[in-house]
């Protein structure tokens, strides 16, 4: 080819180039607008599904964006919430934020509706990389956010909400949080019932996992108002009304039980009704013979197997003191909940000076989910037996030594759950020494 | 830019992120490629070459002329730069490409995987797209290569049932190498 | 260089072109809209650019062809491009880069070159709509089982007793060479035509 011809046909091209340039140009009047408010429908598509029909975001409705904070009115702005925006006609506001979740890298997008009067008209996950955070009741779960006030009365509170769900929820007060700091909406206001029930994973560890109350509800009667049973056999919670006021009456498996009031003050001698009604209603769990099984495949001597009353609320079912020789041991048996809500067996056998002598712990994963989950399967041989390696860990250890040291940073929820049961029976141990003493 | 990002583009660019086979850019170059080795590698570091010039031309169009107000502009604008380095190339070693890929060269490098590779890049910074587009290049011919290369080997035609001859048989040789690219996405 | 209708067909001259359009042909049809919206801007494009290149074909110099009617094709693309970024800005999503590619396919261009170069706008209209038909066609039918099969889904509307039987797999690139290729067998079974590549003539890709 010729010089001659390569000008030639770039010429050829540039007229072409001109004439299609000036076409689209001239289409451009048509499209450019069109595109430009495809472009920003997408943007607020997520908004307006979480409000309610007729909504609008045109105009000034952004009132915040994470790109650009100080640009806004609005103070004091969580850094998970990425933009909040005003709907135009009154309707409420359209919050964008995002949650970490426990299972995958990158957090969850959520878009948050709440109309004029604060309450949640709207909610959904905009995007999460993986599934496993609300697999299997997703949409149970985000529906129950629906109509709530920033109280959040109810929500998450109920078993089969997942691990993620914690960070979900604080995720969302935050959003609502920003509202009503900048006097957007009225805060919602708690009924004791709740504040009540917020209070149980404090006072009753048993009965929680991750922060999220592991129960099922129990029937009201009588004065119960509401009743929780633990999942893992470790007890009870009731809300229970006395005359006007209302208690929260938490049970353990030895059937002690304690009364708070709204407080959170521990109010059990001047209630006594209070906690006979709660104690009439619960059924219980005999974890003796579970628990010698466990003891005696450690210590095939042992004797004068004594069972002891439990005073603490946790994870602990069944204590207990053996004899193997001169030596006085105390068994301590609890059940933590772990992957799926299943309960673990951990048996912590505690000497005289409140060293770990022994400490067994069973079922540490269950069935399928072993394969994904390397951490665990480091731990444990073929059968599914936990290695004596990682139970190791925890021989000699007191509860001034207990530390992060027995976590498995590839099993966090596993090894997390035998620490807080190791850390439930050192407490259950003090009280019984305090009350021997 | 560290060296593990820059190991990074290469090896998504050559395998999982493969422009003929996965992102179905310049699939027909790929799959109807029958030409010898050296012709498929000739005509595969020509292609590299123009995806480079036109990144490097296009590149700076789309920043500082084009922008977000003549966004609608930038197919026109893109081929006609591919357009104009290709004939140039072809000006310059016309004998050389011609004879390698049997006919008119610039039928062959404008295609999909290059204007695609333009397009991809004006969302990465100029260092990122430069080294996408010689990475992209690189596996594009490794992937023509590999594939004239396969169609080489005697294969018993009365094995394959008549009516998957030719380009179904064509394409589900293509779908088992790209399954096996996909597997090394993560 | 004279075809008819049949003789164009019987040459088996849409498979080759599938040869070279399989790129966008495996790319847009995951989804039905997809596969519509694509073979609506294979069609378009192919006639416009068809009767423009007949038109203007004895004006142009023979060295200046190809990239002219690259060109050409290329403009009607960007503005068939800006329409559907506008009136079907979902579609327009889903094709995303694919859209674009199209200026630059070998089928369009070759349509362009070997029929409207020789004939006449009636001649290169008819074989326009007959390759862009084909192109609709064969896309739709494999949307249609990569959509159905791999997605549980048609028209983007979720098919409810599919959900727990859906083949991933097929919804993305490994099943669009599957599918493409299962497809073309078959059509290849029905019609008797077996494809066979022309050693003489060089292909190029899109």
């Amino acid at each position: 080819m010729k010089i001659r011809h390569f000008i030639i046909t770039t010429a050829i091209l540039l007229v072409i180039m001109v004439v299609f340039g000036a076409a689209a140009f001239g289409l451009n009047f048509i499209t450019g607008p069109m595109i430009e408010a495809n472009n920003a429908g997408a943007e607020l598509a997520p908004l307006l599904a979480v409000m309610p029909e007729g909504a609008s975001f045109g105009g000034d409705a952004l009132i915040y964006s994470s790109a650009d904070p100080s640009a806004s009115t609005l103070v004091n702005v969580p850094a998970n919430v990425l933009s909040v925006y005003k709907e135009a006609n009154g309707l409420g506001f359209a919050i964008r934020c995002t949650a970490e979740s426990s299972y995958s890298e990158s957090p969850m997008e959520i878009t948050i509706g709440i109309d004029a009067e604060g309450k949640i008209c709207g909610i959904q996950l905009d995007s999460y990389s993986d599934s496993v955070d609300f697999r299997d009741n997703d949409a149970n779960y985000l529906n129950s956010y629906i109509g709530k006030d920033s109280a959040l009365a109810d929500v998450g509170t109920v078993s089969g909400a997942t691990y993620s769900s914690t960070a979900f929820k604080s995720a969302v007060e935050g959003a609502m949080g920003v509202l009503i700091e900048n006097d957007l909406i009225a805060a919602g206001v708690k009924s004791d019932a709740q504040i009540l029930a917020e209070m149980i994973p404090a006072l009753h560890t048993g009965l929680t996992s991750g922060g999220m109350l592991k129960a099922e509800a129990v029937a009201a009667s009588g004065n119960i108002v509401e009743g929780y049973k633990a999942l893992n056999g470790s007890g009870y919670a009731f809300i229970v009304k006395n005359g006007e006021a209302s208690y929260l009456a938490i049970v353990n498996a030895s059937g002690a039980c304690k009364v708070y009031d709204t407080t959170g003050a521990d109010v059990t001698e001047a209630n006594a009704a209070v906690a006979e009604e709660a104690l009439a209603a619960i059924e219980a769990v005999d974890f003796s013979e579970a628990a010698a099984k466990m003891i005696s495949a450690k210590f095939a001597d042992a004797s004068e197997i004594t069972p002891m009353v439990l005073t603490t609320f946790g994870n602990v079912v069944y204590a207990c003191s053996f004899k193997t020789g001169e030596s006085t041991y105390y068994a301590f048996y609890s059940r933590p909940l772990t992957y799926g809500d299943n309960a673990m067996e951990i048996c912590t056998v505690i000497d005289e000076n409140g060293a770990i002598v022994d400490q067994n712990v069973k079922q540490m994963a269950f069935g399928h989910g072993v394969e994904y989950m390397p951490g665990i399967k480091d731990l444990m041989d073929a059968s599914g037996s936990v290695y004596g390696e990682y139970l190791d860990r925890f021989n000699g250890i007191t509860e001034g030594t207990l530390s992060d040291d027995v976590l498995v940073s590839s099993a966090t929820i596993s090894s997390t759950a035998v620490k807080l049961a190791t850390s439930d029976a050192f407490a259950a141990f003090n009280s019984i020494k305090g009350g021997e003493q | 830019m560290t060296p593990e990002i820059i190991l990074g583009i290469i090896l998504t660019s050559i395998l999982s992120g493969n422009y003929a086979l996965i992102e179905c850019l310049g699939t027909g170059a790929v799959i109807e490629n029958e030409r010898s080795t050296k012709r498929s590698l000739a005509l595969g570091a020509g292609t590299t070459l123009v995806m480079l010039l036109a990144t490097l031309i296009t590149w700076p169009i789309n920043k500082f002329v084009l922008g977000e107000k003549l966004e609608y502009l930038q197919i026109i604008a893109f081929v006609a730069v591919v357009l104009v380095i290709s004939e140039a190339m072809h000006l310059v070693a016309r004998k050389l490409l011609d004879n390698y890929c049997h006919s008119h060269f610039v039928k062959f490098a404008v295609n999909g995987a290059v204007l695609g590779l333009c397009i991809h890049n004006t969302e990465h910074g100029f260092l990122e797209a430069i080294i996408t587009a010689a990475a992209v290049g690189i596996g594009f011919t490794l992937t023509m290569t590999l594939y004239g290369k396969l169609k080489d080997l005697a294969v018993d035609e009365d094995a394959i049932p008549a009516s998957f001859r030719g380009l179904p048989i064509a394409l589900l040789t293509a779908g088992m190498i790209a399954l096996a690219l996909l597997a090394l996405k993560f | 260089m004279k075809k008819t209708k049949t003789s164009y067909l019987l040459r088996g001259t849409p498979s080759i072109l599938l040869v070279l359009g399989a790129g966008f042909v495996m790319a847009s049809s995951e989804d039905l809209r997809e596969a519509l919206g694509m073979g609506a801007a294979v069609l378009i494009s192919m006639l416009l650019s068809s009767i423009v290149v007949s038109a203007i074909h004895n004006i142009i110099p023979a060295y200046a062809k190809i990239p002219a009617y690259v060109m050409i094709i290329t403009g009607f693309v960007t503005l068939i491009s800006m329409l559907m970024k506008a009136f079907f800005p979902e579609v327009a999503n889903m094709l995303g880069v694919h859209l674009a590619a199209l200026a630059v396919s070998a089928v369009i261009y070759r349509d362009a070159e070997e029929v409207a170069d020789h004939n006449g706008e009636v001649k290169s209209i008819e074989v326009a709509l007959v390759t862009g038909v084909f192109f609709t066609v064969i896309m739709v039918v494999c949307a249609l089982i990569r959509e159905v099969l791999g997605n549980a889904t048609i028209w983007g509307q979720p098919i409810a007793f599919l959900q727990d039987y859906k083949i991933s797999a097929l919804a993305g690139a490994f099943g669009g060479y599957v599918v493409l290729a299962i497809v073309m067998a078959v059509i290849n079974k029905i019609t008797g035509l077996h494809h066979h590549l022309d050693e003489n003539e060089e292909k190029e890709g899109n």
